[in-house]
This record gives C-alpha cells, structure tokens and sequence, in this order.
C-alpha cells in the first residue's frame, strides 16, 4: 500500500514536472504566428517526457506546419500518429487523407479514410463527400455519384462544395474527347487542320502557313532546277520536315488538350475537397 | 540569454526561435519592440530580408524620440535597400527625419542614403549627400579636401555611368541591323546581326533576280522578316543589360569608397 502511493506520488510529479517544460504552449504560438519551420525545428529537438495526450498535440503540430509548408508526405506521417483518443484525431487523419489525394496516392487515401471507422453526423457526411471526390479522381464517376447522394441534405457546410462537384461531373460527361489520331490524319492532308482541332488555332495557322510556304518554296525549285538542285533537296527537306513535325505536333497539341482538361477537372475536385475541412475544422 | 548567446554564435535561425519565445513571454511594449527588432536582426543575417521587413514593421512607437526608433528605421532602410528596392529605403530614411527631427542621426543613414540615390540615379543629390557625409565626420582639413577630390572626380559628368537608350538601341537596329546591338556595347554580336541580317536579304535579292519568286519572297524576306526584328528586340536587351552592368560597376566603385575610406578609420 505504502509503495503504491509512493509510485502514485512519483507519477504525478513527473507529470507536473513534464507540463512546466512543456513546450506546447509554444509550439503552439508558433504554429498560431505561421512559424511553421521554427515550429518543426523546436518539436525536433524537443527532449521533454510527454505524456500520450500531449505526444498527440505534438504529432498534430508538427503534421499541420509540414502541411503548412506543402511538405505533405510528411505531414501524413505526423498526423497519422495521432491517436483516435486525440482531439485532434478527426482533423489529423481527414488532413493527412487529403494530403494523400493531393498527392494521388489514391489507394492509400482510401486506406485512411476507411481507417477513421466514422459512423455519425457530421463527419460522416464529410467523409463521403470526400470519399465521393476520390472516387471522381479516380474516373469511377458512378460510384461517386452514389457516395455524394448519400451527403446529409441539411448540412449546410456541404451544400456548396455538393453541388460543385456535381457540376463538375456534369461537365464530364458533357466533355467530348479529342481524337489524337484524327488530328494526326486531318494534319497529313491539310498541315495545320489537327491543331486547329485540337483548339490551338493560332498556333494551327502559323503551321499551315509554314508548311505550305516550303511546299510552294521546294516546287518553285523543282519545276525550275531540277530535282537535283541543291535547293531543292535543301528546301525539300526542310518541308518534309516540317510536315512530318506538324502531324506528330498535332497528335501531341490534342494529348495536351485532353491532359489540360483532365488536371483542371482534378484542380477543381481537390479545391472543392479542401474547402469543406477548412471549413469543418478552423 | 540564450537568444543572445545563439546570435552571438551565428546561429541566426536557432536565435530567433528564441527571442520569439521571450516575445511570447512578454508583455512591455518596450521589451517586445527590442526583441522584435533583435529577431528581424536575425532574419537579416539569414538574408531573408522581407521576414525582417515584416517582423520590424510590427514594432509600434508611440513617441519617436524612443531611442530603438532610430535603429529600427536603420534597419528598414538597409533591409529595402538589400532587398532591391532602393526607392523605399529612401522613403524610409525620409520618414524618419520626418517623424524624429533628429539632426544629429543624419550620419547614421547615410551610408545607405547615397547608394540608394546610385541606384536610384539621382547623381547630384547622392554627390551632395556623400560630400555632407564627409563634412559630418570632422577628418583632418587635409584628408577631408582628399576625399571631397575623390567624390567630385567619381561623380563627374564624364565618369559618371553612360546609360544607353533602350530606344536608341532599337532604333538603331531598325535603321541599319545590328548596329544597336553595337551601340550596346556589343559589337561582335553586332556584326554577325548585320551580315546575317545582310546575307538573307542578298539571298532573296539574289532568287527574285532569277526567276525564283516564291523562294525569293517567302525563304528570303520571311527569315530576313524573323532576324530583322528579332535584331531589334534584343539591342534593347542588351542596352538594358548593359545599363544594368554599368549601374553594378558604378556602385562597386562607390562603396569600395564608402569602405575604404571610412571604415578602415
């Protein structure tokens, strides 16, 4: 009985001890004042005895100034050791979620969301809105579709960033793809045409007037010097390769196009993700 | 203190963690204007000049005879000037006389004063500024009419940086290619515009004379069109890189001055 309170006694003193030199107080400031490396720096080398509670605190802060910083693989890994008993475990694993779509390491995304195990209102809306946008990330525009149908309606929070997203499926499915190879094709028979379908007028102009100038500069020089000539092989040359860039600059023009569009549907969803948990959260 | 032991040391970074924690801790304006401007010291040292600017721009004075205004506006001005913005730490300078009416400090910025008016290109104002500059140090009669010789000689017309004309440059690559190219203190490249320039134009003379007039009109004037004004873009190029270099040049000279004869004292 004696030991016991003597251990009881010991525990709480170095309790006491442990909280006076807490730097949380500290890190804290820093991380309120945006001093997100001075932040990183001080926890680092941080050599105080934390209780779990505080090692928590710890781990939340050095993850959020790493994801202050767009250090976002590290920042994961801070926040994910922040334990489901935490405070700060709801918004440490939706952040290190997001993180990790913004990364587009998907499957691990999932692994974390799914790891939250969240059953009630209103994370729980929360997480199929960002659960509905992963699965958007990933093209399966059905699923998604279910998983935003799912979205509490009267959370006002979400109402927006809802709606959002689903005009932005919307603008997929409306979206028709450009075909690399017909623009390849419809360049070969008029130079210039491919990236004119592709969007790039300009630039499609320019080529055609190009590529067509030598054509009329290389006939020139043939029906008057002579297939022989040295400007005509020089000038012969310089147009077959231009037309032979420009359909491989036409095929390219519409991957570029279709890849543009691709990161601006990304660009969108991963905004209208971040939104709802800054909102949530601060 | 730790903070100071860290500066001390030359671990900047280190030490301004540490005066942000005293800030933290404290609540007297005038402790916390001091470790302020101890910390901005610090972001100076690391070169990251507009965390410095920020941290002293937060540093309130309710009465500017405080003896920390004067460092602080010091620190500002150099902090502009490090940072490439020469007009504010004039501004800087300025307002702080504005504000503190002190005379006695006019010394004090004037190192900073006359090479932002160099950079600034205000020739007279940062002659008369370093020739007041001397006058407030109380040399020996001998060395100070030394020293006034060797401002009045740096500062003449015909030492001072000839700035070329952007436009003049263009110009004169538009009239006869090349030559701007040459005006901007390039005359190898120059050369070359003007025979390439020269060649292309030849060639097509040389295929519409024979008969060749597609090749003539689109190999020939199309390349000349591209080289031609290509030309003129870049003599301005290079007159801006070349005011540039002589502004550079001129100022080294100027604080190798400002170094050597008063430093060393």
């Amino acid at each position: 009985m004696r030991y016991s309170l003597l251990i009881v006694l010991l525990l709480l003193i170095k309790q006491g001890i442990s909280q006076e030199n807490s730097e949380l107080p500290f890190i804290k400031h820093l991380i309120d004042k945006e001093f997100f490396k001075e932040a990183i720096h001080l926890i680092d080398h941080d050599t105080t005895p934390y209780g779990e509670q505080q090692r928590d605190s710890i781990n939340y802060y050095k993850g959020w100034a790493f994801y202050s910083l767009k250090r976002l693989e590290e920042s994961t890994q801070s926040l994910l050791k922040v334990n489901r008993e935490s405070a700060f475990f709801s918004k440490s694993y939706f952040f290190s979620g997001y993180n990790q779509l913004y990364l587009g390491n998907y499957s691990e995304a999932r692994k974390i969301f799914g790891e939250m195990n969240i059953r009630s209102e209103p994370d729980l809306s929360l997480l199929n809105l960002e659960l509905g946008g992963l699965e958007m990330l990933e093209g399966n525009w059905t699923k998604s579709k279910e998983l935003l149908d799912k979205i509490n309606k009267e959370n006002a929070a979400l109402h927006q960033q809802v709606f959002a997203l689903q005009e932005i499926r919307k603008e997929h499915e409306t979206h028709r793809s450009k075909s690399p190879v017909l623009a390849g094709i419809i360049s070969g028979i008029i130079p210039g045409s491919g990236k004119i379908y592709a969007g790039k007028t300009g630039s499609g102009i320019a080529s055609m007037i190009g590529t067509i100038g030598f054509g009329f500069i290389t006939w020139e020089n043939y029906r008057k010097a002579g297939i022989t000539n040295a400007k005509t092989l020089l000038f012969g040359s310089i147009f077959a390769v231009n037309y032979v860039s420009n359909i491989y600059g036409s095929v390219i023009s519409v991957k570029i196009i279709e890849n543009e569009h691709k990161n601006a549907i990304q660009n969108q969803v991963l905004f209208q993700l971040h939104l709802p948990l800054r909102n949530f959260f601060e | 203190m730790k903070s100071d032991s860290l500066y001390a040391a030359g671990q900047y970074f280190e030490a301004s963690i540490e005066y942000e924690r005293l800030i933290f801790k404290t609540a007297d304006q005038a402790d916390l204007n001091y470790l302020k401007y101890k910390k901005a010291l610090c972001y100076k040292k690391l070169k990251e000049y507009d965390r410095a600017l920020n941290t002293l721009q937060s540093i309130y004075f309710s009465n500017s005879k405080d003896s920390l205004y004067r460092f602080v506006s010091y620190e500002q001005s150099l902090c502009h000037y490090l940072n490439g913005d020469p007009a504010r730490a004039l501004w800087k300078i300025d307002e702080f006389f504005h504000r503190s009416r002190d005379t006695a400090s006019f010394h004090f910025f004037m190192p900073i004063r006359i090479l932002s008016l160099n950079d600034t290109k205000k020739w007279d104002e940062a002659k008369q500024s370093f020739l007041q500059y001397i006058e407030i140090q109380e040399f020996e009669t001998e060395k100070e009419e030394a020293l006034e010789n060797v401002i009045n000689n740096l500062y003449e017309e015909k030492n001072r940086p000839r700035m070329k004309s952007i436009k003049k440059a263009e110009n004169w690559s538009r009239f006869i290619p090349g030559t701007g190219q040459i005006y901007a203190g390039r005359a190898g490249e120059g050369t070359v515009n003007f025979l390439i320039n020269a060649s292309v134009l030849t060639f097509a003379g040389f295929q519409v004379y024979n008969g060749f007039y597609i090749t003539g009109y689109l190999a020939g004037l199309g390349f000349f069109n591209k080289t031609y004004h290509g030309g003129i873009k870049r003599a301005g190029v290079l007159a801006s890189y070349k005011n540039q270099k002589l502004m550079n040049d001129f100022n080294r000279k100027i604080n190798a001055e400002i170094l050597s004869e008063f430093e060393t004292d």
